[in-house]
């Protein structure tokens, strides 16, 4: 996908994450669309790609958000990175992958920004944020992640005919 | 994409770089002018954004006579909030009034003592609408649409007609973030209205399902019960008086502790927030800085003119 499209593209994620999504949020919890794009992308566009989707959706995110400016964009790059790396390790065919993947992937994303967090002087009390914010998190981005991953499958297929998956 | 996985990995380590770029400037401060600049282009986005969602509500809402029905809820909202505000101002001026009582016959048994009154500080509310809350389930943010331009600095008080929301932390051109107070990171000094017991009221740390607070570091012999109002204190600076905070829901209390603490149900609805107050005439006062003394100029000696003889 060119950055004409990409941009706009991660940026409308961005805006249904910050304005919608809290809309919708189950017993609080929102699902965090960006991470779910970029894992998923991850797992079913082209090896390396994730990581500049994540490089971009982040930067749109620091914008929204009351975080120190950059590190969505860092927690979403290696993430993405990391994601890329391991459909190279592993089998990536299978039907639980992507839920897997993204509990995973919540798991990392929530603890590099805790502990950034911690770094920065923030009082993080890790027991609370990752039994009670994560954890629902990461099953929620889970039970969605079927939703965004054949659309996403569909995008694949149209950009890359040629790309096996 | 890339041409072999050694363009890939440099690619990648040159996106992390950046990003740890930003967060390092952002972190000196270097970056507000850039952040001022985007936000300033992807704030009109996010605001309509914002707007059609409200619409996309309201169109759902309006099956049958259900939009009439909110407007009337909304009203009698609107008289119940008026009327909680009222019962609080008067329990607050009765408390007032007995403490003024006390405070001048203190006065009169000692004339001796100069003693001078303070009014608490005007205050004048600007109106901002709510365009965003923070894409991370970790940390409870908003951000609105009112910034430096219109006067607002980091510090200043939000609240709704009814309670206290949070402080601005960070402001742009037009747009400011906003520190909920259901945040674990927030804190703010309180007094139980009936007892007039202290305490700090904090967001309780993971507990997103129901935004409740939690008021700590109640001494154990000070009486706090289920349904007391609980009011911002205005100790430390950061927050004016009696701002409704909330309500007590649940005591707890150990005997082996020091500190009892109580779980709060705050008074403003944090899950639709549409539009806050900000406080732009309260200036919140740094405890931790001493007051610098200001030099009082020395008056030069004039010369007095000697009467001609």
């Amino acid at each position: 996908m060119t950055l004409w499209l990409l941009v706009p593209f991660l940026a409308l994620a961005a805006i249904v994450q910050t304005a919608w999504l809290p809309l919708l949020s189950v017993f609080g919890y929102k699902v965090d669309l960006a991470l779910v794009l970029v894992v998923l992308w991850g797992l079913v566009g082209p090896i390396g790609q994730a990581a500049q989707w994540g490089f971009i959706v982040g930067i749109f995110l620091d914008l929204t958000s009351g975080l120190p400016f950059g590190l969505h964009t860092l927690a979403l790059t290696v993430i993405g990175f990391l994601v890329g790396w391991s459909q190279t390790t592993f089998f990536r065919g299978n039907i639980i992958t992507p839920p897997a993947t993204l509990m995973a992937a919540t798991l990392s994303y929530d603890v590099l920004i805790l502990a950034f967090l911690s770094l920065f002087g923030w009082r993080i009390v890790w027991q609370d944020y990752l039994l009670r914010v994560t954890l629902p998190t990461a099953i929620l981005n889970a039970v969605v992640a079927p939703l965004a991953y054949f659309p996403l499958q569909w995008l694949q297929r149209r950009l890359y005919p040629r790309m096996e998956l | 994409m890339y041409s072999s996985p050694r363009n890939r990995n440099a690619v990648v380590l040159i996106l992390v770089v950046l990003a740890l770029l930003l967060l390092i400037l952002f972190q000196t401060g270097q970056l507000q002018p850039l952040i001022d600049l985007a936000l300033g282009w992807f704030q009109p986005l996010l605001g309509g954004a914002v707007g059609m969602s409200a619409r996309a509500r309201d169109v759902t809402g309006s099956l049958g006579d259900v939009a009439a029905m909110r407007a009337r809820i909304n009203e009698l909202q609107t008289q119940l909030d008026e009327l909680s505000n009222s019962r609080v101002r008067i329990r607050e001026l009765e408390s007032e009034n007995t403490l003024l009582r006390q405070q001048l016959g203190y006065k009169q048994s000692n004339p001796d003592f100069d003693l001078v009154g303070a009014a608490v500080l005007e205050r004048a509310p600007d109106l901002a609408h709510v365009i965003g809350q923070d894409p991370s389930n970790l940390v409870r943010y908003i951000i609105v649409d009112q910034g430096s331009a219109e006067g607002v600095k980091p510090g200043m008080p939000v609240v709704t007609p009814q309670g206290l929301v949070g402080r601005v932390t960070a402001t742009g051109a037009h747009w400011a973030k906003v520190l909920l107070i259901t945040d674990p990171s927030s804190s703010v000094n309180a007094v139980v209205q009936s007892t007039r017991a202290t305490g700090i009221v904090q967001g309780e740390s993971g507990n997103l399902a129901t935004n409740n607070l939690v008021i700590k570091y109640v001494p154990q012999g000070e009486a706090i019960k289920t349904g007391d109002l609980i009011l911002s204190s205005g100790m430390g600076g950061s927050f004016p008086k009696r701002l409704v905070i909330g309500q007590v829901s649940e005591v707890r209390k150990h005997d082996i502790e020091l500190f009892q603490e109580a779980t709060i149900k705050p008074a403003v609805d944090f899950t639709r927030l549409e539009s806050v107050l900000i406080l732009k005439k309260f200036t919140p006062s740094d405890i931790t800085q001493e007051p610098t003394p200001t030099p009082t100029p020395i008056p030069k000696p004039t010369r007095t003119p000697t009467p001609a003889q």
